[in-house]
């Protein structure tokens, strides 16, 4: 499991990095120092990586946007467009 | 502009030099004198660099039955040129640091380089381009051009980054309209102070024009689409959001069907995994 947003004391205090691989010993750690909750990343879903489009209408706008400077006609185009539109779809943004 | 790209270089290469070893077996590269166990001898010297290459070699991305001990026995098995190229990629990427992370997450560059390189790799594979190796390392490095605007240019490419979100004109156009010269054209700059290989060379300069070059154009168009299918697939936030413009031309040269596209990036996804935990710094690290 992989910690998606830094973690921070309830005072503030850095305490363990975005990105680091979590151990029972830093959820022990963490939970001494006051901290409830943490963010992970969801498996296949690296730091940064864009958020899954909520709905479809919302999807489309997106897949229109990325393809803007292609021609959409081109069958290799096309078939990413269709591979894009499924991950989003299955929840994956990579294929980890 | 010709003056002004080799500044930026220049101001670049004071800062993110490679090692004299380096320098030194890529030279060996173009001496016909010089035998595979000469060359093994130079990366010797250099214990962390030996130890980088023999873990990459071992990885599973490698996938050699038999464990590689040596400089020399990897060398062997390898071949001196993609051992060569290795040793560029592995140590390109440790050459660049302090690069504004608000313009760029460094992981997420090498990460979208280093899926466009498997994707290149894989694209050669079905080719049944000799040498696939080659290709990936060409990939790998094909955006080594934007870590220089990054780092010495920071306003101005924060500004272009801006505007290539809400444009219908591509990045690299924009950059050559404040500049003068894309990131490609300045990765290709840099490599040639590094002596690097002309077909990383082109692969950098041409990978946004891949009909324009005359020489290693199967590299060159390789790459383009390299780079369009994983800005599609894999795409980071910090990035522009839009997949750069394919030329059909480059679709039409390696002449694979578009209904292949699943299944190489299906290759493409099982080899990431296995290139990231041998390859990345990051992943090293940890």
């Amino acid at each position: 499991m992989v910690l998606g947003a830094d973690a921070t004391s309830p005072r503030g205090q850095m305490l363990l990095g975005a990105g680091a691989i979590l151990t029972e010993r830093h959820l022990r750690l963490l939970a001494a120092n006051g901290v409830e909750r943490v963010e992970v990343e969801t498996p296949g879903q690296a730091q940064g990586r864009p958020a899954p489009a909520a709905d479809p209408a919302q999807l489309e706008a997106r897949l229109e946007t990325r393809f803007a400077h292609n021609d959409t006609g081109h069958p290799l185009i096309r078939e990413l467009k269709r591979i894009c539109r499924s991950r989003n779809e299955g929840g994956e943004t990579d294929g980890d | 502009m010709e003056t002004e790209l080799k500044t930026l270089v220049s101001r670049t290469n004071e800062l993110a030099s490679l090692p004299e070893v380096v320098m030194r077996a890529v030279d060996m590269i173009n001496d016909p004198d010089a035998s595979a166990a000469d060359i093994g001898n130079v990366i010797a010297d250099d214990p962390a660099l030996t130890a980088r290459l023999l873990k990459i070699v071992n990885s599973p991305f490698y996938g050699f039955p038999s464990r590689i001990d040596t400089v020399s026995r990897a060398i062997t098995v390898v071949g001196t040129l993609e051992l060569l190229d290795l040793i560029l990629a592995t140590s390109v990427m440790k050459a660049f640091t302090g690069i504004p992370t608000e313009l760029v997450n460094m992981d997420e560059f090498w990460e979208h380089s280093l899926y466009t390189g498997v994707v290149s790799r894989v694209l050669a594979t079905r080719h049944r381009a000799p040498s696939s190796e080659r290709f990936f390392i060409a990939g790998l490095l094909h955006d080594i051009g934007s870590l220089v605007i990054y780092r010495h240019r920071p306003e101005q490419a924060a500004s272009i980054l801006e505007r290539a979100r809400g444009s219908v004109v591509p990045l690299h156009v924009l950059e050559r309209e404040a500049f003068g010269f894309d990131h490609g054209q300045v990765g290709a700059e840099l490599m040639r102070t590094w002596h690097l290989p002309e077909h990383l060379v082109a692969s950098a300069c041409w990978h946004h024009q891949p009909m324009e070059v005359d020489e290693h154009q199967l590299e060159v168009a390789i790459v383009h689409l390299a780079d369009v299918i994983a800005s599609a697939v894999y795409p980071t936030a910090s990035e522009t959001e839009r997949v750069p413009p394919m030329d059909a031309r480059a679709w039409d040269l390696i002449g694979l069907p578009a209904d292949s596209i699943d299944s190489i990036i299906s290759d493409a996804d099982n080899q990431f995994a296995d290139a990231r935990a041998a390859i990345l710094p990051s992943a090293s690290a940890a």
